[in-house]
């Protein structure tokens, strides 16, 4: 690996918040990745184009999405009546429920579990609400020993990062990084050759799953009405990893409830289609407590681990649509901003759109205030959600409470301060103008100039910039356009433009 | 109201040019009435506007664009149509003025009132107007830049392209990444050069691909952006605002098109 | 609940032929192999055959009133494969429990069997045609490892289980009884398809922790038409 990419490795191995500057920085080293801008090509050729095919080929994706944010919301609405009917329902058929407050609650639950059971080895699906509370580290640091497996993840906890995309965690390594990491960390024969290295990890992780005392998955849905819980998988490492072990504990957020089980049929529709462009996945394993006594296999135990780490905060907010998300990474494969940095310059577990409104929300706005603003708002994100999520009007949400909370620059206080002057006085507002028309005349060329001052110097490193125009349109109204008179309507004849 | 074959065409209009329109791009809100002209429409131009607010609300301040907004809602108060040759400041007026004000019961439906009566250019040509025949000439090969407002914002997407199409020797080729965001994105492109311009040159690539010798859009702000970048790179593709395509016409070409 | 049920099955009956085709259609398009069979020596034909061609040593299978019908051991026998079926333990009387020792034990050797089982033969509960879903339900005799842990998985429908789409079966599970814990088994595997990746550059690969290989063999019992 060259100098450059192991510098990358450095970065986001912190898995901590990188803030404004770590974001600049990072997005920059992103943009010259060659072999990052190559994988990221791929969400524009693969993943983009499947997920619209799939969603026409339903032929009622319209009412689908509006459908399954009716759902959401309607949980929301009264989401701990569902949490409670869901505890309820599943404690009836066996459940363990712990109710975790926040990350470090969760992960002491969990630890505790193992140790309570006496576990030495861990096999963990995949799941991004473990991610929330580097539960994989503190495992470790408590002498377990913990294997994804998924292979995705799987790779990346062999290359000790982190995930860069919710759905694809490796996307961001070519086929040679891979090979390479794996021929130096388990010693394998080296081969690009990817059904190969699939083999490898199958072989490898196959041993685990037998082994392993305890499976850790997350969950994509929780059906209030049943007390089960449903796993979306391709790979079957959720349905080995929740079936092998003697004990399975599922992890989730708590808005990943469902009022009924009816309701599955649309949300997995939604689900599978926006994700990946599968009308299903391979696997999807709807769990009702752990194995019953004529079961002859499944976990003797099953726990629920119920996750807050700032979801009430979310549901009492503005932003309660954000709990709507179904972790599907569409948001990610439309956003050019993604699709130009990748997910590392995010800095924390959620990247790209969704990422961007969920980071401030979870780790504080304080020092994620960047995120909400590296974003043109162009609303691709809202088009691809399937709970239709407006995304921009949530990051809108979060520039304005960063400014509420004076996290914005003195600067840029005072420079809105200043522009609402100008902007409510008119003559004023002529004068600026004059006066910049006046003030650029020595360095415009042509129309345009190369090279703006400091505040702005950021447009004309790549671009030039228009200059003021000598005659402003209020200028030109007032001289000539308003004399200007309109075709006399009688001798309009038809629809359309007449010739004077 | 003008009735024509029964169908009614507005009189009267009020223009509000935006800001980038007044001091960048005078020719697009000349243009404009100039057109509105040829369709028999008169229109007004209240002299106090300035800017819409969106740079303010975008940057997350509240009050300064509600100070600057409030004008708008006062000065347009008792206009029929209020027309706007950008898809960020129409939307900024139709989808964002009503939540600016939503917590005020007098300027909250004054915003809402005023919404319903706000249009983006293309949308009014279409839909109010009913054109269907344009007198315009240009002989070039266009494609559509889909600003992100415009079509995300206030769902206007095949009414610039059937626009384009009615134009005599105007040939609208597809581009690809026609919808795709050019990373202008107001002051975005100031504080995240880097991006920006990433997503601006797969934009002009995609430009480039599409074989065509003119760009037109509905908005001043990505027509500047896209403009900068192939100036810099010496560039001779033709960037215009639908309201000067529209408003071609023979001798008049060369006055037209920009770049 | 049980007339919606009755209703929706008198319209499933009337759509068949449509939901075979589909079926075909779906598991193929997701990688599954699918073949109609019309006796239950063409389904055993069809087994022993594959088995062959994967030098199968041992095939475990659910125990179900279907799969014994087929009488297919004896026609693996013959080939030197040997069958294990996923019972409760020898001597548990229907309705009661095994004891606990009997359970442990029969547990940890059908484990042991199935890491090394060649080939896992299953029947289902359903067929999703609108996705080519296989609905697999965890009960007594119904062992969730037979369609997971062995490279191939053979699984054995009725053409009456073939219903039409996912809310289907979730009525129809509903309306079989008033308590999630008897309309719904412990774990409810929807199988459609070997299990693939798209992990290394997006690209498919068939064949990670789950089987490489899923064959779909529709049994028609008179309701095909």
């Amino acid at each position: 690996m060259s100098t450059h990419t192991a510098s990358h490795t450095a970065l986001h191995s912190a898995a901590k918040h990188l803030g404004t500057e770590g974001f600049q920085e990072h997005a920059r080293h992103a943009l010259k990745d060659a072999s990052l801008q190559q994988a990221l090509q791929l969400l524009v050729t693969n993943f983009v184009p499947r997920r619209v095919a799939a969603m026409a080929a339903l032929g009622n994706a319209e009412e689908l999405r509006t459908e399954a944010r009716a759902i959401k919301e309607r949980t929301m609405a009264r989401l701990d009546e569902y949490l409670e009917r869901f505890a309820t329902q599943a404690q009836r058929v066996g459940v363990q429920v712990h109710w975790a407050h926040d990350a470090a609650e969760a992960r002491q639950i969990i630890t505790g579990i193992a140790q309570h059971i006496d576990a030495h080895v861990i096999v963990k699906g995949k799941s991004m609400a473990t991610e929330e509370m580097h539960l994989n580290a503190h495992l470790e640091q408590h002498g377990y020993e913990v294997v994804e497996t998924d292979l995705g993840e799987y790779i990346i906890q062999l290359a000790g990062e982190t995930p860069s995309h919710i759905i694809a965690p490796a996307i961001h390594k070519t086929r040679q990084q891979i090979a390479t990491l794996l021929h130096e960390q388990l010693g394998t024969p080296y081969t690009e050759v990817i059904p190969e290295m699939t083999q490898i990890a199958r072989r490898a992780l196959r041993e685990q799953f037998l082994r392993a005392d305890m499976g850790i998955t997350g969950v994509n849905f929780a059906i209030a009405e049943t007390g089960s819980i449903v796993l979306v998988t391709n790979e079957g490492n959720g349905r080995l990893s929740s079936t092998m072990p003697r004990v399975h504990v599922a992890v989730m957020g708590m808005e990943k409830i469902i009022p009924r089980l009816a309701d599955l049929a649309v949300m997995l529709k939604v689900l599978t289609n926006s994700a990946t462009g599968q009308k299903i996945s391979s696997y999807v394993t709807m769990l009702t407590g752990p194995r019953r006594a004529h079961d002859l296999d499944g976990p003797e135990e099953l726990h629920v681990v119920i996750m807050d780490n700032g979801r009430s905060a979310i549901l009492r907010s503005a932003n309660r649509e954000a709990l709507y998300c179904l972790r599907c990474g569409a948001c990610l494969n439309v956003c050019p901003i993604y699709q130009n940095i990748g997910g590392h310059a995010y800095g924390w577990v959620y990247p790209g759109p969704i990422g961007a409104v969920l980071t401030p929300m979870f780790t504080g706005l304080d020092t994620a205030q960047h995120l909400p603003r590296a974003s043109t708002l162009c609303g691709a994100c809202r088009e691809a959600c399937p709970v239709k999520i407006n995304i921009p009007h949530l990051l809108l949400n979060l520039r304005q409470q960063s400014v509420e909370r004076h996290d914005a620059p003195w600067a840029e206080r005072m420079l809105f301060t200043l522009w609402s002057w100008i902007m409510r006085y008119p003559r004023l507002y002529e004068s600026v103008i004059s006066l910049a028309a006046l003030a650029q005349k020595p360095f415009v060329k042509q129309g345009w100039l190369s090279r703006l001052p400091a505040p702005l110097a950021g447009w004309t490193q790549s671009r030039d910039f228009k200059a003021v125009a000598a005659r402003s349109f209020r200028q030109r109204w007032q001289a000539t356009l308003q004399h200007e008179r309109p075709v006399a309507h009688g001798a309009a004849p038809e629809e359309g433009m007449v010739h004077e | 109201m003008i009735r024509l074959g029964g169908r009614p065409r507005p009189a009267r209009v009020a223009l509000f040019v935006t800001c980038l329109g007044d001091v960048f791009y005078p020719e697009v809100g000349e243009a404009t009435v100039r057109l509105l002209h040829r369709l028999g429409i008169a229109v007004d131009f209240p002299l106090g506007q300035t800017c819409c607010g969106q740079p303010a609300f975008n940057a997350g301040f509240h009050q300064p664009a509600r100070d600057v907004a409030r004008r708008n809602l006062a000065l347009f108060a008792n206009a029929e149509y209020v027309i706007v040759p950008s898809g960020s400041c129409a939307a900024m007026w139709r989808v964002f003025y009503p939540e600016l004000f939503a917590d005020d019961p007098v300027l909250g439906e004054q915003a809402e009132a005023l919404a319903a009566r706000t249009y983006e250019l293309a949308e009014f040509l279409v839909h109010v107007v009913g054109v269907e025949r344009l007198s315009a000439v240009f002989h070039g090969k266009v494609a559509y830049h889909a600003s992100c407002h415009l079509l995300r914002e206030l769902g206007v997407a095949e009414e610039p392209r059937r626009l384009i199409s009615q134009v005599e020797g105007a040939e609208l080729v597809p581009m690809e990444l026609a919808e795709q965001c050019c990373g202008f994105g107001g002051t975005f492109a100031v504080k995240y050069p880097e991006i920006s311009d990433a997503m601006l040159q797969k934009k002009i690539a995609s430009l480039k691909r599409a074989g065509a010798d003119t760009l037109v859009s509905c908005d001043a702000g990505c027509l500047m952006h896209i403009a900068g970048r192939l100036r810099r790179q010496g560039e001779t593709i033709r960037i215009m605002h639908l309201a000067e395509l529209l408003n071609a016409g023979g001798a008049t070409d060369a006055q037209a098109s920009k770049s | 609940m049980a007339e919606a049920a009755a209703q929706l099955q008198t319209r499933l009956a009337a759509q068949r032929p449509t939901l075979l085709a589909q079926v075909q259609q779906e598991l193929d398009a997701a990688g599954g192999v699918v073949a109609h069979v019309h006796s239950a020596p063409e389904a055993v034909a069809y087994i022993t055959h594959l088995a062959q061609q994967k030098d199968a040593h041992l095939v475990v299978r659910w125990q179900s009133e279907l799969l014994e019908a087929l009488e297919v051991d004896a026609a693996l026998h013959q080939q030197g494969i040997t069958v294990r079926t996923t019972a409760l333990p020898p001597g548990t009387v229907a309705g009661e429990s095994a004891s606990t020792v009997a359970m442990t034990t029969q547990r940890l050797e059908l484990r042991a069997l199935l890491a090394r089982a060649d080939l896992g033969l299953s029947g289902v509960d359903y067929v999703i045609a609108e996705t080519g879903t296989l609905v697999l339900m965890a009960r007594a005799g119904q062992m969730r490892g037979v369609s997971l842990l062995p490279p191939v998985h053979v699984a054995v429908a009725r053409t009456s289980q073939v219903i039409a789409t996912l809310a289907d079966y979730l009525l129809l599970a509903q309306a079989a009884g008033a308590d999630p814990q008897q309309y719904l088994t412990s774990c409810v595997s929807f199988v459609t398809g070997p299990s693939r990746t798209g992990d290394i550059e997006l690209k498919l690969t068939i064949g990670v922790h789950g089987p490489g290989e899923l064959h779909l063999l529709v049994l028609d019992d008179g309701n095909a038409k």
